[in-house]
C-alpha cells in the first residue's frame, strides 16, 4: 500500500513509480538519500551491534503526511518506499521488511536478465507488476495504471486526466 | 550433477569459439570472456549477497567471496588467501574446477608458457571482477596458471570511491 516505490544506484535513479505526479516526492526521496548514506556508514563501523537483517534500514523519517522507508542491499543498491499515514497505520515493521524482500527478489531477477545493460532504467514486467502489487490499491490512478499494464513507462502522466 | 558438466561444456565451447574466431590473437579472446565473465558476476554477486547479509569492510568481503562464493561457483574452498593489507591478495586454489577436463586428456600440469592456456581463466578472471566491482570494491584481477591450480591476484583500486 505504498505510493512510491524508487530504486537507487550511487544517487542515480534506475526506477521510480509515484501513485501521483507530484514532484514532492521526488524532494523526498533526495532527502531521505542523505539519511540513508548516514545509517550505512553507521553500520560499516565495527563496533556497532549488528543483526542479521542488516539491509532493512526501517523508517528514515516521518515527514508531515507520509512515512519513508529505506532498504540497502549489500551491493549498495538503495530502496525507498514512501507510505502515506493514512493507508499505513496498520502496518507493521515486519510487514514492510517482507515488501522490500520481495522488491528485492524482483530487482535481482531483473538485472539477471543478460540483455539488461547496468546503470540504465529498470524497464522489466515483471518486475513492473511486483511493485504494482506494492502500490496502492484502491486509488483510482493506479487501477488506471493496473488496466494500462502494456506500456512500460512507469510515470503516470498520461493518466492524470481521467482523474477526477 | 548434470548442471556442472553443463557449464563445463559451454565454458570449453565459448573459449574454443573465441579462440577461432580471433585467430590465435590471446589478448583479444581473453578480452572478450572476462567481459563475459564481468556481466555474470555483476549479476550473481547481486544475487548470492543477498541471503548473506552483513556489511563488510574490504577483507572481509574477500573472505566472503573466498569461503561463501567459492563454494557456489566451484563446489571446493579456496586452498590459501594471502594479503599484504594494502589492496592485494593472492587466493590460490589448487585444483580449479574449469581446468580439470583439460588435465584428464593431457595428464600432465598445464604449461604456464603457453598462452592459449591462460583463455581458459580469462571468464573466471572477469567473474571475480564483476562481484567484487558490484559490491563496492574495482578491481583488477589477474591470474596465472601454477602447477593445476590457479592463483588468482587481485589488486583493489584505493582511488576510486566506494559509493
Amino acid at each position: 500500500m505504498a505510493c512510491c516505490v524508487a530504486v537507487l544506484i550511487k544517487e542515480n535513479l534506475i526506477y521510480l513509480r509515484r501513485s501521483a505526479e507530484e514532484l514532492k516526492f521526488l524532494f523526498l526521496i533526495h532527502a531521505s538519500i542523505d539519511i540513508l548514506d548516514d545509517k550505512v556508514n553507521q553500520l560499516t563501523k565495527p563496533t556497532s551491534d549488528r543483526d542479521a537483517r542488516d539491509f532493512y534500514l526501517g523508517l528514515l523519517y516521518p515527514v508531515e503526511e507520509y512515512k519513508i522507508y529505506g532498504y540497502v542491499s549489500s551491493t549498495r543498491v538503495k530502496f525507498i518506499l514512501i507510505f502515506e499515514h493514512s493507508t499505513s497505520i496498520s502496518l507493521k515493521d515486519q510487514d514492510i521488511k517482507l515488501l522490500f524482500q520481495r522488491l528485492h527478489q524482483a530487482y535481482i531477477d531483473c538485472i539477471s536478465n543478460p540483455f539488461y545493460e547496468p546503470n540504465t532504467q529498470l524497464k522489466s514486467k515483471r518486475f513492473e507488476q511486483v511493485v504494482t502489487s506494492l502500490m496502492v490499491q484502491n486509488d483510482p490512478l493506479t487501477s488506471a495504471i493496473v488496466s494500462s499494464q502494456a506500456s512500460s513507462v512507469p510515470s503516470t502522466s498520461a493518466i492524470v486526466p481521467t482523474a477526477i | 550433477m548434470v548442471d556442472e558438466t553443463l557449464f563445463d561444456y559451454l565454458h570449453m565451447s565459448i573459449v574454443e569459439h573465441y579462440n577461432n574466431e580471433n585467430e590465435n590473437d590471446v589478448e583479444t579472446a581473453s578480452a572478450y570472456l572476462s567481459q563475459i565473465g564481468y556481466r555474470v558476476g555483476y549479476s550473481l554477486g547481486e544475487r548470492l549477497s543477498k541471503e548473506n547479509a552483513r556489511y563488510r569492510d574490504e577483507l572481509d568481503t574477500v573472505k566472503y567471496l573466498c569461503k561463501e562464493l567459492w563454494i557456489c561457483l566451484f563446489k571446493r574452498q579456496v586452498d590459501n588467501l594471502r594479503t599484504n593489507h594494502q589492496g592485494v591478495y593472492v587466493i590460490h586454489d589448487g585444483r580449479f574446477r574449469l581446468l580439470q577436463q583439460t588435465l584428464t586428456t593431457m595428464n600432465k600440469p598445464i604449461d604456464s608458457n603457453n598462452r592459449l592456456h591462460t583463455l581458459y581463466i580469462a571468464y573466471s578472471n572477469g567473474l571475480l571482477r564483476g562481484i567484487l566491482t558490484n559490491m563496492g570494491y574495482p578491481c583488477r584481477v589477474t591470474a596465472e596458471i601454477v602447477d593445476f591450480g590457479v592463483r588468482f591476484q587481485i589488486e583493489v583500486n584505493p582511488v576510486v570511491g566506494q559509493k
